[in-house]
């Protein structure tokens, strides 16, 4: 693990409230350095996507507030920044559910992305890279987006967002609803991205194929960091793979077990 | 036969006004969810702002038209930030102020002393919402509900009517346009050539809007913003950008469409915006969002009015009835709210609208 100095994205003690009143994130703190990939596990409901929003700027959209604590990003506070500044400083974003433009066509949906590069020849170059790690998008590219399968749809969003070249990319369950052959590829895909020298923020549902790739992770709770290591680490602990990876100490659980749940987790507030 | 070509060629004319409308609506929804009924108020504008720069500044028409478009795209994109930017209270005080001025220049007021009550008053307005906006604890830019917006639009409307007459008088005018009563003969058909000029007009509106919309990198933003906002904010679109430029064109062929009403036999008043709700039923036929909806709507409702028109006035000999003068005069635009209801009822979305894109 790198020095504070070595930190691209660096989220100290966030607290965030939807509505005034909701208090969904509860001092949340996580760094991801350059060149890492960096997986967020948590259940539905423990605030993923809204630590995500609060990144990105688009808590406002949610009329959500950052109450607590910064967000830094190489070294600048870009927690009350228009997140189209975000964007062009060098973090984009897979949003959860794809959210590809469906009635515009594949190339339109890349330009959207490619939206903060002015540069004509930068923007051709992105869009090179784009096709060369999405060889299936290149026959669709007149297609409209809203009818090619999920699949393509994931990648079309990822090609999307890789547009502006970034420098960090978030990513909010890109398995979600996806065949396991797929998530298969969507994960080589994420490698790829980070060897080409994009750090990555995965946030996942599907922690055996978060951890596998991921350099470290975090487990968000109820609005709280509540375990942190190396993937391998993760991998190994007993609570993630019972809680997350579906795995005991004794093999398979039964489901008749899983009424304890809660009670038995180890690090449980 | 020559009936027949005359009624169409007048429906097209007709229909490329009904175009340049519905366009201004459809581009504004599109980006924003708004009915911007003020659309109204920038054609009344854009009729008046060509008037006064051809007429009584004796310009070049052609150069008219240009200032007229330019001047009713900045009115609109002021409109735009003063709603959606929520300034609210500025906007408050800017309409009271003019609504002011105008009624001080009715009861008798020169116009010098008219603005002076107008600057007052406004300011007075302003800083009277500000206080309470203060007092109702809204913190920081609260946002202006959907709704509200809208019912803003229509307030406007009206104010702008009120200035124009206060500008301009209540009174008919005739804008000295290079074409005014002359015509031109295609075998028995009469061709205004007011009429030509409109189609063309109304084609390079339209075909500029269309060129913006498809290619371009703001045109592409306009889209995906009406697809999914959200997603747009997230790929670093600029939303305040996006919402300028589609009320910035909708002012642009508003002024198109009102120089083209003003235009050849027509006369303008105040009241030139009533061609506007003529245009629903081309708006709604089209589909609400589907720009190509706006032109095919428009043209279909345009011709399909001139031919009611003229074969009310003049069944056809297989007709039943000889007779149609029992349905009234003007029974041709309550033809088109006919037909629009029927359509209505076998596409819900309009003949162009768009439902979803789902897989299948």
């Amino acid at each position: 693990m790198g020095e504070r100095a070595d930190a691209l994205l660096d989220v100290r003690n966030v607290e965030v409230v939807y509505n005034d009143v909701i208090l969904v994130l509860r001092g949340v703190s996580l760094r991801v350095d350059r060149g890492e990939i960096v997986a967020l596990l948590g259940a539905n409901g423990a605030g993923k996507t809204t630590l995500l929003r609060a990144i990105t700027g688009l808590l406002e959209v949610h009329r959500g507030q950052i109450t607590k604590g910064a967000v830094h990003f190489k070294g600048e506070p870009v927690d009350h920044e228009d997140p189209s500044k975000l964007v062009r400083a060098g973090v984009s974003q897979v949003m959860e559910g794809r959210r590809i433009f469906a009635e515009l066509t594949v190339d339109e949906n890349l330009k959207a992305g490619a939206y903060t590069v002015r540069d004509k020849t930068k923007a051709a170059a992105g869009y090179e890279r784009v096709m060369e790690l999405f060889p299936a998008l290149r026959p669709r590219r007149g297609d409209t987006a809203g009818y090619m399968s999920g699949g393509e749809q994931q990648m079309l969003a990822i090609g999307r967002a890789l547009m502006a070249s970034p420098q960090l990319l978030l990513l909010d369950e890109p398995s979600l609803g996806l065949a396991p052959l797929i998530v298969e590829q969507i994960s080589e895909i994420i490698t790829t991205v980070n060897e080409q020298g994009t750090s990555v923020l995965l946030v996942e549902q599907n922690a055996h194929m978060a951890l596998s790739i991921a350099d470290r992770a975090y487990v968000l709770e109820n609005g709280r960091i509540v375990k942190d290591g190396t993937g391998a680490e993760l991998l190994d602990d007993d609570d993630i793979r019972e809680f997350y990876l579906g795995v005991g100490e004794a093999g398979r659980k039964s489901f008749r077990d899983v009424k304890s749940y809660r009670r038995r987790k180890r690090w449980s507030a | 036969m020559t009936q027949f070509l005359q009624a169409c060629f007048d429906g097209l004319a007709l229909g490329s006004q009904y175009a340049l409308i519905v366009m201004g609506f459809v581009v504004i929804y599109r980006a924003t969810g708004i009915i911007n009924f003020a659309q109204g108020g920038a054609l009344i504008l854009g009729a008046y702002m060509t008037y006064n720069v051809s007429n009584t500044w004796g310009w070049n028409f052609y150069l008219a038209i240009v200032v007229s478009a330019v001047v009713v795209a900045i009115f609109s994109i002021l409109l735009q930030r003063a709603m959606l930017q929520r300034i609210f209270r500025e906007t408050i005080g800017v309409i009271g102020g003019l609504l002011l001025w105008a009624a001080s220049v009715y009861n008798g007021a020169s116009h010098a002393v008219g603005v002076v009550v107008g600057v007052v008053a406004g300011l007075v307005i302003w800083q009277l919402a500000a206080r309470i906006e203060a007092r109702v604890g809204a913190r920081g830019p609260s946002e202006l509900p959907l709704f509200g917006a809208i019912m803003v639009t229509i307030g406007v409307l009206f104010v702008v009517r009120q200035i124009v007459a206060t500008i301009w008088g209540f009174g008919e005018l005739n804008v000295e346009d290079p074409w005014e009563l002359d015509t031109t003969m295609v075998g028995d058909v009469i061709l205004q050539n007011a009429k030509i000029a409109t189609i063309v007009l109304a084609a390079l509106g339209l075909g500029l809007f269309f060129i913006i919309d498809r290619y371009t990198r703001i045109g592409i933003a306009m889209r995906a913003t009406h697809f999914d906002h959200e997603a747009a904010i997230a790929q670093g679109i600029s939303t305040k950008l996006v919402f300028a430029t589609a009320f910035g064109l909708a002012g642009v062929v508003a002024a198109l469409a009102g120089t083209s009403a003003a235009s050849g036999a027509n006369l303008i008043t105040p009241q030139i915006d009533t061609i506007v709700f003529l245009a629903f039923p081309a708006m709604i036929l089209g589909g609400f969002d589907s720009p190509g909806g706006a032109v095919a709507g428009g043209m279909l409702v345009g011709i399909f009015q001139n031919l009611v028109k003229t074969y009310v006035a003049q069944p056809p000999g297989w007709f039943p009835t000889d007779d149609l003068t029992w349905l009234g005069a003007g029974f041709e635009r309550v033809a088109i709210f006919v037909v629009m209801i029927l359509v209505l009822l076998v596409r819900p979305y309009g003949l162009f609208g768009t439902e979803e894109v789902r897989r299948v």
